[in-house]
């Protein structure tokens, strides 16, 4: 299987996860093309994480598959932690090492496990750090931090291992309102550089401009998708219309 | 008089070195379980999670003078003829063991899982993650209440007393007595245990002034 500019670039089909007894995917479609950004709403609980958590092989699913550059992710063939740095992924909380500075939770990886030279690690993660507006915090620790600043260290520290797809999970929600614009706008430029990005997310404006499509999910299914403008706008199911009126879209 | 000072002193010294010693194996003995009790509340095995929480119940559960007396007289039992020295250092290695193991327990399980899921998004392998982002936190975690409990195993060592070590306390006792018996001066019990009791004392807060040293110097 190739990559031709017809094939989608990630490929989701029919993915069913499980907690227990409890089935909170129960069968998610989803096509994601090269450079496309994927805007993903619904209710909490709705199993956004689940799916995201899925493409990055965090999750096991009880059925499905994920395709991601014509590869078949579960074949059970996959190095799962190669794959996990093809796809990077930045949580609601973070999730930096408080142990270490700012330059190390970037190179950590590099460094240990990828054996990348300290100079080259070192001098990209500089250059990561000044793309996300924080080369003046090479030295610092986490909590010398505010919210905003940790979050894009965080998303500069997915970058490190040149990603080839970004998920994004709620990377805003923890955030006091003045301090979201400014990761928000980390990820419109990591958008327009032509990543490709599946972002969970309650920021309306964001999806309506830099989403590409927008998809809502409720209870375990995608239950409408579409360009962003059509969906918030004009949405064609009640349940749809229903998560938006509680939303300032 | 003072004459009786500098033979009591030096004789004491011979009893210092025995807390030491008993202290270092005891200590050595203690973390080494603590490590393995640690690992296995980690175990993905429940038998061997089992088999560490029964472990730290057990000997948590019971005086450490207990523990003592029981290795000192059950192991000749078995057919292990020991001295009171290996009888201490095994019953209060087993004993702060327990303790220790806790102690690294309660480090390890204070490291949210986030940090896990972190590490793991980013492509560490399970090892990796524990060996580069979740080992190093609990260890500055652990660091303090750690050196708390060696402070206590350096305390409890003064228990070998009871089984017949001639330990700083056991020697003290010893000294006391035969001052007493010699009957010149006294006794001099309260010189002799206060001099006891500083040494403890200094023992103790070296440790822990080294401990918030560390601390500082680790950023916990
Ligand atoms: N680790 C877990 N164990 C059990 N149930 C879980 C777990 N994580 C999520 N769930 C459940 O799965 C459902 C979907 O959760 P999630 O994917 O986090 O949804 P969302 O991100 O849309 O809020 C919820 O009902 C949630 O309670
Ligand atoms: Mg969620």
């Amino acid at each position: 299987m190739s990559t031709g500019p017809a094939a989608p670039f990630l490929d989701l089909r029919d993915i069913r996860v499980s907690y227990g007894s409890n089935e909170v995917l129960k069968g998610v479609n989803l096509s994601v093309r090269q450079g496309e950004v994927v805007v993903i709403i619904g209710p909490s609980g709705s199993g956004k994480s689940s799916l995201l958590r899925t493409v990055n092989m965090l999750q096991p699913v009880t059925r499905g598959e994920i395709v991601l550059e014509g590869e078949d992710l579960l074949s059970g063939k996959q190095d799962v932690n190669k794959v996990r740095q093809r796809v990077g992924m930045v949580f609601q909380h973070y999730n930096l090492f408080p142990h270490l500075t700012v330059l190390k939770n970037l190179t950590l990886v590099p460094r240990r496990v990828l054996r990348e030279p300290t100079a080259e690690s070192e001098a990209r993660a500089r250059e990561l750090l000044a793309k996300v507006g924080l080369a003046d915090k090479v030295a610092s620790y986490p909590d010398q931090l505010s919210g905003g600043q940790q979050q894009r260290v965080a998303i500069a520290r997915a970058l490190m291992m040149r990603p080839h797809v970004m998920l994004f999970d709620e990377v805003t929600s923890a955030l006091d309102p003045q301090l979201v614009r400014e990761v928000l706008n980390v990820m419109k430029d990591l958008a327009r550089s032509g990543m490709t990005m599946l972002v969970v997310t309650h920021e309306m404006s964001f999806a309506r401009e830099v989403g590409d499509t927008l998809v809502f999910m409720a209870d375990g299914v995608v239950v409408e998708k579409g360009h962003p403008a059509d969906v918030l706008d004009r949405p064609s199911h009640d349940r749809t219309r229903q998560f938006l009126s509680h939303t300032d879209a | 008089m003072n004459d009786w000072i500098w033979p009591v002193a030096a004789y004491l010294g011979q009893g210092l070195l025995v807390t030491l010693w008993i202290s270092l194996l005891t200590v050595l003995l203690a973390t080494v379980l603590g490590l393995l009790i640690a690992a296995l509340s980690r175990s993905t095995l429940s038998l061997a999670r089992l088999i560490g929480r029964l472990y730290v119940e057990v000997f948590r559960g019971v005086p450490s003078l207990m523990i003592l007396l029981f290795v000192f007289f059950a192991l000749p039992q078995i057919g292990l003829r020991t001295g009171p020295l290996t009888a201490a250092i095994i019953g209060l290695g087993l004993w702060g063991g327990a303790n220790i193991g806790e102690v690294f327990r309660g480090a390890l399980n204070s490291i949210p899982y986030r940090q896990e899921q972190g590490a793991r998004a980013l492509g560490l392998s399970a090892t990796e993650a524990l060996v580069f982002v979740i080992l190093p936190q609990a260890f500055r975690r652990a660091l303090p209440p750690y050196v708390g409990q060696l402070t206590v195993l350096v305390q409890a060592s003064a228990l070998t007393s009871v089984v017949g070590v001639s330990d700083l306390l056991g020697s003290a006792r010893q000294m006391i007595e035969r001052l007493a018996y010699v009957g010149a001066g006294g006794s001099h019990a309260i010189e002799i245990y206060l001099g006891v009791l500083s040494i403890f004392f200094v023992i103790s807060y070296s440790l822990t002034a080294l401990a918030s040293l560390i601390e500082r110097r680790l950023r916990v």
